[in-house]
């Protein structure tokens, strides 16, 4: 019971102070200037029909998951545009140095090293023999 | 305003990271003899004369070749080295078939790969004459003009 009252008792202290802070900013608001009342009138329309407009050009906005993947392309496309160009050249990197492994063993070294010289590996008929024997 | 900031980072990172990676490529496939580091000139030294000579992508090559060398043998440094005169005056062409017929050697069975190898470790060992025979007789082997060890 003591605690209800207390409880309530805040509430009341609360709405006051609320109601105290209200007054005050309406107080300041009569005297605004009318140049940034203006001003402010102008941000808030923005903000709205900010809000008002659609939160993607997507159709499959519909979906929760890609309404807000929508909503966050929509907001930071040019970053995520970025990112995604910054992960590609990565991913392209990446593939470019598994390519170099892979040709560890091509290099033209490997070919000037090998048991037979390079002229052989450039006779036509040795290419025809090759075809062959690889075949069979 | 936080954002355009992040986005126009990521901008000069990503351009700045593609300049210096194509600006390395582009240093290496100009380099004159005189800017080669000594492990460089060692392997490449019996194309001393006519490196200023080669196009930028023939030189590119060579470097690749210098860059392999140090993982080969004593034996196949020796190989690379005796051949790389007679490489460089190849055709593109010619060295490009070599290089489609090189992988094609690999895909061998290992017997055949075997058998090709003692055959040519022969005629190696054989004399003039001998190797004159064994041209004849394997023209797609040996060839038909006699050509270096």
């Amino acid at each position: 019971m003591k605690v209800e009252t207390e409880n309530q008792q805040a509430e009341l202290r609360d709405q006051a102070l609320a109601e105290r802070i209200a007054s005050l900013l309406d107080e300041q608001a009569s005297n605004i200037d009318a140049r940034i009342a203006s001003k402010l009138n102008y941000a808030s329309q923005q903000a709205l029909a900010n809000m008002a407009s659609p939160s993607s050009g997507m159709v499959i906005s519909q979906n929760g998951v890609i309404k807000l993947f929508g909503n966050y392309w929509h907001q930071h496309r040019l970053l995520v545009t970025l990112m995604m160009c910054g992960l590609g050249l990565l991913a392209l990197l990446a593939m470019q140095n598994i390519a170099n492994q892979e040709d560890a063993e091509k290099g033209d070294a490997y070919l000037l090293a090998s048991d037979l010289p390079p002229e052989v590996y450039s006779n036509e008929g040795f290419g025809t023999w090759l075809s062959e024997n690889t075949q069979q | 305003m936080a954002v355009r900031k992040y986005a126009a980072i990521i901008l000069v990172a990503c351009i700045s990271f593609l300049f210096s990676h194509f600006a390395i490529a582009e240093g290496d496939l100009d380099k004159p003899w005189a800017s080669l580091n000594d492990d460089q000139k060692k392997v490449l030294a019996p194309l001393a004369d006519d490196w200023d000579n080669l196009r930028p992508w023939q030189r590119e090559r060579m470097l690749e070749i210098a860059h392999d060398y140090p993982k080969m043998p004593i034996d196949r440094q020796e190989r690379v080295q005796q051949r790389l005169t007679s490489w460089s005056r190849m055709t593109p062409f010619e060295r490009e078939n070599a290089r489609k017929r090189f992988q094609q050697f690999k895909s061998l069975a290992p017997e055949k790969k075997e058998e090709l190898r003692k055959q040519w470790n022969e005629y190696r060992d054989a004399s003039p004459e001998k190797r004159q025979e064994l041209r004849t007789q394997r023209p797609e082997i040996f060839g038909t003009e006699d050509v270096g060890r």
